[in-house]
């Protein structure tokens, strides 16, 4: 068994385009949520976490023309890991039999709905050529692949908002088993169009946001929360074995020590605190962990009013009187609900926790609600915390449940 | 607009690659491969597209190998005008 380390993250989301500007974000309690000013006139107020990029500074016109934004997205996360993962080291990560492990939840859904739109509402006999190769789930990974010239597998998970913690965690197992000795993982989502809007508006879920103050409609744990906020991003990271970091001495971020996967297989909605609580416990043992060992959890928190009281009550079965004492924190009120890419996103910002030693606050949250009874490090950042482990959960529509954990370095 | 000749088709075409895939007009001979010119399959296609767009044609739904530029040319001379639209 190879011990696996994290050795580069990149990060492109609506609290920063860089590690640094997202790790003020996270220290500072800013809000990357907004109104969208660009759907349709017709719609009641939106908000969403959108990434504020040009791309034009990454790409040239013909790339932009060609891949979807969640791509385009996808490989700036994915340029900045790699380059981080060669920062003060004596040679490069060993990508050439690396693979890339993404997750993602709908993909290139902008092609998609574009070329819909073209064919159904316009002369109805046409679709964008590129529309196959840009919507498909796995162009994001197979565009990363190509740029930094990885030849190992390259796998696509889609479980909806656990798809890139899932995807990261796979890469860890696929290190940690021999099979390659460097990864490439993470999520990226660009999902901020007026179909999908419009499709989760159906379901109900979508937060109010308040006139005066669109960009607090996130309210994780609170009384009065209302629901998700859509938010697009990409986080990427380098995985490698120890023993590939040490022989090439690049500094180590953070050992990845446990991932649990489990299915509720109860409802396909409704989420379920025994398996939540399953997938923690199987990251706990993997991890050789006691519950109080950990001292921070970025929970998957996205302010439905189902998902935040069951992820609490997973949260008690698991940590029991330790619960009380750990501090646990949705990072979904200032960035939003990144989807497929949030697991990789938080999981990000708990590395962020673990190196900087503070703990991110759940922001918006000034009514607690009696049913979420944790400490949610509510508003403000915890300062000087020593972290030794932290998990970040992620849990799915469709019932999949996923949990990571990293370690500082002993 | 009436129908381009072939002359002026082609030049036109030649005007829109040039922008496009930003290469020099002078490379754009009939005899000149695409991959020559560095212009990616997928590029083409799109291409293509925006040449329908443009000069409100259709293209036939051909499997014709675009080899060179003659056989983009000769394929995009083929387009008919497209019912009730007014090409610009």
């Amino acid at each position: 068994m190879q011990e696996v380390c994290i050795t580069g993250i990149g990060i492109v989301s609506p609290i920063g385009n860089d590690l640094a500007t997202f790790t003020e974000s996270l220290q500072t309690g800013k809000s990357g949520i907004r109104l969208l000013t660009d759907q349709p006139a017709s719609r009641s107020a939106r908000v969403g976490g959108v990434v504020d990029i040009n791309l034009n500074d990454f790409f040239t016109p013909s790339q932009i023309s060609l891949l979807d934004r969640v791509s385009l997205l996808a490989l700036i996360a994915a340029r900045q890991a790699v380059n981080s993962a060669n920062q003060q080291a004596t040679a490069p990560p060993p990508l050439t039999g690396a693979g890339v492990y993404l997750g993602t939840g709908i993909g290139g859904v902008h092609s998609l709905e574009t070329g819909y739109a073209e064919h159904f509402l316009r002369d109805g006999k046409r679709v964008k050529p590129l529309t196959v190769v840009q919507a498909m789930n796995n162009a994001s990974a197979g565009h990363i692949a190509m740029e930094f010239g990885c030849h190992g597998p390259s796998l696509t998970f889609s479980t909806a908002c656990s798809s890139s913690a899932i995807a990261i965690g796979e890469a860890y197992r696929a290190i940690k088993h021999g099979y390659v000795e460097c990864m490439l993982a993470g999520g990226a989502e660009a999902l901020l169009t007026p179909g999908t809007i419009d499709a989760w508006e159906a379901l109900r879920t979508l937060a109010i946001p308040e006139p005066a103050n669109p960009s607090a409609a996130c309210k994780p744990f609170s009384l009065n929360r209302t629901g998700l906020v859509l938010a697009e991003g990409a986080a990427m990271i380098v995985l490698e074995s120890l023993e590939s970091a040490q022989r090439r001495h690049a500094p180590i971020l953070a050992i990845l020590s446990g991932y649990g996967a489990t299915t509720d297989a109860t409802h396909i909605t409704k989420p379920d605190a025994d398996g939540q609580a399953s997938a923690m416990r199987l990251a706990l043992a993997e991890a050789g962990l006691s519950a109080d060992a950990i001292g921070y959890l970025n929970a998957h928190g996205t302010a439905t009013l189902a998902g935040d009281v069951i992820e609490t009550n997973a949260i008690r079965q698991v940590f029991a009187e330790h619960a009380s004492a750990l501090l646990v924190s949705s990072t979904k009120s200032m960035h939003g609900h990144v989807m497929g890419a949030t697991g990789a996103v938080e999981f990000v910002a708990t590395l962020c926790a673990l190196k900087h030693r503070f703990v991110p606050p759940t922001i918006n949250l000034s009514q607690p609600d009696p049913a979420c009874n944790l400490d949610y490090v509510a508003n403000i950042a915890r300062q000087n915390v020593k972290l030794k482990n932290v998990m970040s959960n992620s849990f799915a529509f469709g019932g999949s449940n996923a949990c990571l954990i990293a370690s500082a370095i002993a | 607009m009436p129908p381009l000749n072939a002359d002026a088709l082609q030049q036109k075409l030649k005007e829109m690659i040039a922008e496009e895939f930003s290469i020099p007009p002078e490379k754009l001979t009939p005899d000149a491969t695409v991959e020559s010119l560095g212009i990616d399959s997928l590029g083409l296609i799109d291409f293509m597209f925006k040449v329908e767009d443009d000069l409100g044609v259709d293209m036939p739904d051909s499997r014709t190998p675009l080899t060179t530029l003659g056989d983009v040319y000769a394929e995009i001379a083929k387009a008919t005008p497209r019912p009730g639209k007014n090409p610009s």
